[in-house]
């Protein structure tokens, strides 16, 4: 985004004159939100863990490894969530997932992000024939359920994770275009872009220098809930088979395998279940916070 | 005269997360049977605050009356349960809101909006009479009564307002509230429904306080008037204490000097310099006292005392 | 005889619409000389804010012509209007949505210079907006505060400052002050007129109130439906309206002085739609002098005094 970039950096006498950037005044109002904070604080935690697994879980030994003759432990020192059905810790499982669905989640909403804010900007500022070309077919991608989608395309291409990328990102750029597209036509008519057009100013930098600033409040919204949505999509796209396959940890793999053993071993589903309800709360407290936040009209 | 409504020392505050909001501070007012009292400000004044707390209908939790009291006929409104003052909301005091657009509802036809006030307050009237009844206001407020079955999105914007009148008098209240009746419209309609609004207050005796930022509305339309600024009554008069008085508060000086007179053709105006104080952090002494060219050193210190010069009071150092 | 700076012919600027063609401005004709102020009044609806949108181009003529320094403004290519967009700017009416609210004061006053390429430098940009600050009166240390931070009234100065980055001629003004209470209001217009006589500007002043036109302009034309019914100068069109648009329109406004109490003359009905209006004179459906011959012939402003134009069958 574009705020506190410009003439701040210039010379002497504007200096005088502390300059609050906008980031801050968000962060600033972004603070205040207990529950928004909460979530931050949580999904911080879980990026963390993402992140550093591999200093502390040896992928082979405590992930993949089978080791039979510890098949199904209850929690206990050794193993904090216990052991699965080939005798592998949950809790190393659990952790190493956090690093499968954080990274799809991530890239999804990176390429929706990015093809989503193009499309949208694209056929909200120029309308007329392009609007409807575009428009249109995110209608007829829009019209078939997003999971289906999903489903139809990794059994039209085959599993594994590229494909897997492909299909969620497909379900979610039409959410994106859209968002994008109707808070540009909002924004296209406001006073300061004909005010803009007035000095001469060319296309593009109006869009990048009014619009999309304005309209990323919610873009990053969208883009919270988004990781939130596929980071679902992909424990059941595993749940069912079609996502990331065993012996990789996906928590919603963890979850298919232990359905089997649900009544005689509860436990298996705990740790899985949680990370998903987990990252998936925090990410959505950290959108509801965000839109409030971004809001320049709002006093601080 | 008959005093119907009586306001004494009436305090205001809107308690938001950071800090109170002094809206409106020690106001009296008084409104006779039958007159129209213009209060005049502009934005922040406290106007719309004094209004929404004669009906009773501040923001619930956020605003607060934490002095005073206000008096319909001798009778306490502050005291009222919400209970009585539904009753009273739409027969003995009713409002005008400023924009026509946004004060009626988009899917009923406005022959249903208004028939709806005459069934609330007069529940034992049959079909036939609430019928009647709205052909009637319809006549009043010069509408073909035939067009009661159309819905908002087909009349104008004057249309509406006279609507929103014809609602609001349904009940033929003792008092009408205007809050800016006029201010979104187009001058040639404004002065159609102003001239409406005043037969009507003739016909009717209704008493009216009509808010607006507007001295040209006031000269035409009202009998009384008190000018707010920073949420206090800066001076209170007739019609003509203000507009042909010799003595004055330096900000309805002030307000005068910013118009651009139609008579003589003067080369600059004479605007009060600086802003409206900020009300949640209100100047000590005089509120006035920052952007006042008279300023001495007691406005900065102490509250003016009300000077009272046969109908007109002056809330004001300079007088004594 | 001296050349306008900007003039107008047969200009008209059609829409189309569902319900048929919107004429919002019809066959509008008038000069505008260097330093003076041409105001516009109608009430809305009345096509003068899509007149002034033409004027400067932001909007294309459907057919006419805007003269501005003698040259058609409507044939110029996209790099002859990037250059002239240095010499006409707009300020708007609502200091609230002008202004893009993620830009800081410096940012969007800097901005047009920046488009424009007048000043690259860092250092001089700077010196230019504390100096374009200072004449319009914001304080030094608003430089880095955001719109929603300030008020109206310093808003209203910021789009000043905007629009006198680029050291235009000509500036159209659309409604500036009519979203200002009425002591900022003064402050704002005291400021316009102090810059016109700084600057040598010549101003379009676009208003639905009459009494502050009166103040500002030295020319005033009264537009209804999309036309021009009335021009004449300031004090001769008050002192001597002809039309009756205008008579009424002069006669609703509420004066502040208790001497013309009941003294107004209220014109009836409302303004029609500028939907496919039918030839003749427009007003005739609300006029009270009108004559059945009114509709059906084709009105066209005519000089009755010096200076004074009016569109009316009395006067064909």
């Amino acid at each position: 985004m574009s705020v506190g970039t410009g003439t701040q950096a210039a010379a002497a006498p504007m200096q005088k004159y502390k300059k609050r950037s906008q980031i801050a005044q968000i962060w600033g109002r972004f603070k205040k939100n207990k529950m928004a904070m909460g979530g931050l604080i949580l999904f911080a935690i879980m990026l963390v863990i993402a992140i550093t697994a591999p200093l502390f879980i040896d992928y082979e030994v405590d992930v993949i490894q089978q080791t039979i003759s510890e098949r199904f432990q209850s929690p206990s020192a050794v193993h904090w969530f216990g052991t699965d059905q080939f005798g592998r810790d949950i809790f190393s499982r659990v952790f190493w997932g956090a690093r499968i669905s954080m990274f799809v989640g991530v890239v999804v909403v990176v390429i929706s992000l990015i093809i989503g804010s193009i499309l949208g900007a694209a056929s909200g500022f120029f309308g007329g024939w392009l609007d409807n070309v575009i428009m249109r077919f995110m209608d007829i991608l829009l019209a078939i359920p997003g999971t289906m989608l999903a489903i139809t395309i990794v059994a039209a291409l085959g599993g594994g994770i590229q494909n897997l990328l492909l299909a969620l990102s497909i379900e979610q750029i039409p959410k994106m275009t859209r968002i994008v597209r109707s808070s540009v036509l909002t924004l296209k008519t406001q006073d300061y872009i004909e005010a803009a057009r007035a000095c001469g100013t060319t296309n593009a930098r109006i869009i990048y220098r009014h619009i999309l600033p304005n309209a990323i409040g919610p873009i990053l919204v969208q883009a919270s809930l988004t990781v939130a949505r596929t980071i679902i999509s992909v424990a059941s796209m595993s749940f069912i088979g079609l996502g990331i396959n065993p012996p990789e940890p996906e928590w919603g793999a963890m979850l298919s395998e232990a359905k089997a053993q649900l009544m005689n071993y509860p436990y298996l589903v705990v740790a899985p279940g949680l990370a998903i309800i987990l990252t998936v709360t925090s990410l959505t407290l950290i959108g509801d916070g965000l839109r409030d936040a971004l809001d320049p009209k709002l006093k601080n | 005269m008959d005093k119907l409504l009586e306001i004494r020392d009436l305090c205001v505050e809107y308690h938001t997360d950071e800090d109170n909001v002094y809206a409106v501070n020690h106001v009296d007012l008084d409104v006779y049977k039958g007159q129209t009292l213009g209060l005049v400000g502009e934005t922040g004044a406290g106007k719309t605050t004094t209004a929404l707390s004669i009906m009773k209908l501040l923001p619930q939790k956020i605003g607060e009356i934490t002095s005073g009291d206000i008096k319909l006929n001798g009778e306490s409104v502050i005291s009222k349960s919400e209970e009585a003052m539904r009753k009273i909301r739409g027969k003995d005091i009713s409002m005008i809101f400023q924009d026509p657009m946004t004060s009626l509802n988009p899917v009923y036809t406005v022959g249903d909006q208004v028939a709806e006030v005459i069934k609330l307050h007069y529940p034992d009237y049959n079909n036939s009479q609430v019928e009647a009844r709205v052909d009637e206001l319809f006549l009043m407020v010069g509408l073909p009564p035939e067009r009661k079955t159309e819905f908002p999105h087909q009349f104008s914007g004057g249309m509406k307002q006279r609507i929103v009148i014809a609602m609001a008098l349904a009940c033929e209240p003792q008092l009408l509230l205007a809050d800016e009746p006029t201010t979104a419209l187009d001058v040639t309609i404004q002065a159609q429904v102003l001239q409406m609004m005043k037969d009507l207050k003739e016909k009717l005796n209704t008493a009216m306080i009509l808010i607006t930022h507007d001295l040209g509305v006031v000269a035409q339309t009202c009998d009384q008037v008190a000018i707010m600024y920073a949420g206090e009554i800066i001076e209170n008069g007739t019609v003509e204490d203000i507009f042909e008085g010799k003595d004055h508060h330096p900000y309805t000086i002030g307000l005068f000097g910013s118009i651009p007179d139609m008579e003589t053709k003067s080369k600059r105006l004479h605007p009060i310099d600086g802003l409206m104080p900020d009300p949640s952090n209100l100047p000590k002494g005089c509120k006035f006292n920052p952007r006042c060219p008279h300023c001495k050193d007691i406005c900065r210190e102490q509250e003016p005392p009300v000077y009272v010069n046969g109908t007109q009071t002056i809330r004001c150092h300079l007088f004594k | 005889m001296e050349m306008p700076l900007i003039e107008t012919k047969n200009l008209k600027k059609y829409f189309k619409t569902g319900r048929g063609t919107l004429h919002a401005v019809d066959d509008v004709n008038f000069q505008i000389f260097k330093g003076q102020t041409l105001g516009v009044v109608g009430e809305s609806g009345c096509g003068k804010s899509t007149l002034g949108r033409v004027m400067i181009r932001l909007l294309d003529a459907t057919e006419g012509q805007v003269l501005f320094e003698g040259k058609n403004i409507m044939d110029y290519n996209k790099h002859q209007m990037n250059e002239l967009r240095k010499e006409m700017q707009i300020i708007f009416q609502d200091p609230y949505a002008s202004l893009n609210p993620r830009m800081s004061v410096s940012e969007i006053i800097a901005e047009p210079l920046k488009v424009c390429k007048v000043i690259t430098n860092k250092k001089e940009l700077e010196e230019r907006v504390f100096d374009l600050m200072k004449t319009v009166g914001l304080a030094e240390r608003l430089v880095n505060a955001y719109p929603h931070e300030l008020d109206g009234g310093r808003r209203q100065r910021i789009g000043v400052a905007r629009a006198l980055a680029l050291n235009p001629k000509f500036i159209v003004c659309d409604e500036p002050v009519s979203a200002l209470d009425v002591s900022i209001q003064a402050q704002i217009l005291n400021l316009m007129m102090d810059l016109q006589e700084q600057f040598g500007l010549t101003y379009m002043f676009i208003t639905h109130d009459l009494s502050v036109v009166k103040h500002i302009s030295t020319e005033i034309a009264v537009m209804y439906l999309g036309q021009c019914v009335e021009k004449a100068p300031a004090d001769e069109l008050f002192a001597n309206p002809i039309h009756s648009y205008t008579k009424a329109l002069l006669s609703a406004i509420p004066i502040p002085s208790l001497k013309y109490r009941n003294m107004q003359n209220i014109l009836s009905g409302e303004v029609t739609s500028p939907i496919d209006p039918k030839p003749g004179c427009r007003f005739a459906a609300r006029c009270p002098n009108a004559k059945p011959e009114c509709t059906g012939c084709n009105l066209e402003l005519k000089e009755v005094s010096p200076n004074h134009f009016v569109s009316c069958i009395k006067y064909m």
